[in-house]
């Protein structure tokens, strides 16, 4: 019978010891693993861009221009291709408003010369199509109340931009031009809600143009210059539901 | 002796158990090596079958509650970011914009003390270096005008910072670093090549602050700085727009968090 029970002992020692084995073998590479390694920093975050169209009116104005400072109202179009890429269009519509500088050259030069007639030129149109990189986006919260998604972007583009040319006094003329405009630059996008955002843009237009006459009423030749253009706006993004990532 | 006897048996049993417990890896790694048409015909016994389809479902269960897990899981913890007492030594520059006769370089460096997260003061000083632009050539030479010019030479100012905006981003899902969007208000003298005296001005402007470390910012500043010149003919308000580029570096380097992360 103490034999019996010894080996009973026996037995159940050796069954806990198997099950402490097992134990540790699976708990050796449950201890080699992290369930997290590898994983996307980012997941199920809402993309407010991908497979999305975008519709967006801006306003906007011309910075740096010495004799004339544009307005620029105007649209554009942008599909999403993915959360970071899109392509696009745009138009704006040049309204000219002259600078100060402009009133103070054409009185100082006609001290000198009676006949001096300011012309100068302003933009029309800029059209084009351009394709955008969004390397950030994320979300902030306003004054610790309020959650907002936003992104900011980079542009590349190409289009025409014409100005209506200069009909100087002195019968000299620099004609309309309509010439290939290369910009670049950026912006970003504040979401108010999954189909309205609010953006702001700088963007570098390269612009062939005659600015204005010179002192003797006669139109310089056109010369390419970059011409900044900030413009801000609100665009409406449609479909109104969002994918949302792996 | 009887008791002896039992007390050697069960000291020979635990032994026998831990050694059973240290060989079971070594077991499992000689099974992973065994001849597979071996393990495949033992999992062909009809006694096996039951235990090998349970050992697989449940391996299945466990994958899919990992992967449940993984899907699942939110992480809650301490804010990465903490300003509040801290001090941030601000190194940078940047150039003019939308000046058509003067451009400008500048350097800057400022001190801010962050008195809470959305709050911060500060002061700094700022060198120029300016030079006329190709359009102000242009007027001289077409116009045969000498436009007067004014370039800012160096200032000192005092700003405060307003933090509104406080948030994260990613970049193509690498990684998230947080940001914040803040808008100064200052003001300060500066000198011109216009004279000697110093002349007060005053300062707005906004930014975008990204924490790449604990220890390091970088900032994307826009800054309009507003000051009145004094001309041959008149005195005039001028305005100087930068945009430009801030390295924040923290003091103290790290943060201490009060609870447990």
């Amino acid at each position: 019978m103490v034999v019996a029970r010894l080996f009973a002992s026996l037995a159940l020692s050796l069954a806990q010891g198997a099950a402490v084995g097992l134990a540790l073998l699976h708990a050796v590479p449950a201890q080699a693993d992290d369930v997290l390694e590898g994983t996307p920093v980012v997941r199920r975050n809402s993309l407010y861009r991908a497979g999305r169209q975008e519709i967006g009116v801006v306003f906007g104005t011309s910075l740096g221009d010495p004799f004339v400072r544009n307005l620029v109202p105007g649209a554009h179009y942008d599909a999403h291709l993915t959360d970071w890429l899109s392509i696009g269009a745009d138009l704006l519509v040049g309204i000219g408003v002259d600078t100060g500088m402009k009133a103070e050259i054409t009185t100082k030069v006609g001290k000198h010369n009676e006949t001096f007639d300011m012309q100068t030129s302003r933009l029309a149109l800029l059209a084009g199509g351009h394709a955008s990189v969004a390397p950030m986006s994320g979300k902030f919260m306003l004054l610790a109340s309020l959650p907002l998604h936003w992104d900011l972007h980079v542009n590349l583009g190409a289009g025409v931009a014409s100005t209506p040319g200069i009909t100087a006094s002195s019968g000299g003329k620099a004609p309309p031009t309509f010439s290939v405009a290369p910009w670049v630059g950026g912006g970003g996008r504040i979401f108010l809600s999954r189909v309205l955002a609010v953006t702001a843009d700088l963007n570098s237009w390269f612009i062939s143009r005659t600015l204005s006459v010179d002192r003797n009423n006669q139109p310089p030749g056109a010369a390419f210059a970059g011409q900044l253009v900030f413009t801000a706006g609100v665009s409406f993004f449609v479909p109104p539901d969002l994918r949302r990532a792996e | 002796m009887s008791a002896r006897f039992r007390h050697l048996i069960r000291t020979w049993g635990r032994v026998v158990t831990v050694a059973a417990a240290a060989a079971c890896p070594l077991l499992a790694h000689a099974a992973d090596e065994a001849d597979p048409p071996a393990a495949a015909k033992l999992a062909e016994a009809p006694a096996d079958s039951d235990a090998a389809k349970r050992t697989s479902l449940t391996r299945e269960l466990a994958e899919q509650g990992e992967a449940d897990l993984q899907k699942s899981v939110r992480v809650f913890q301490q804010r990465y970011l903490v300003k509040s007492g801290r001090v941030e030594l601000q190194l940078g520059g940047g150039l003019s914009m939308a000046d058509p006769l003067v451009s400008h370089r500048a350097a800057d460096a400022t001190l801010l003390v962050h008195l809470s997260e959305r709050l911060a003061i500060g002061a700094g000083a700022s060198k120029w270096f300016g030079q006329t632009t190709a359009r102000f050539a242009q007027i001289e030479r077409d116009f045969g005008l000498f436009p007067e010019k004014s370039l800012l030479q160096a200032g000192g100012h005092g700003q405060v910072q307003l933090t509104p905006l406080v948030g994260k981003f990613s970049s193509f899902g690498i990684a998230v670093l947080q940001v914040d969007g803040y808008v100064l208000l200052g003001g300060g003298a500066l000198r011109t090549t216009r004279g000697e005296t110093l002349k007060p001005f005053g300062m707005a402007g906004a930014g975008l602050r990204i924490h790449t470390l604990r220890w390091l910012s970088l900032s994307f500043e826009v800054r309009d700085y507003i000051t009145s010149e004094k001309f041959i003919s008149e005195s005039r308000i001028l305005q100087h727009v930068f945009g430009g580029v801030q390295l924040g570096i923290w003091i103290p380097p790290s943060v201490t968090y009060r609870f447990a992360r």
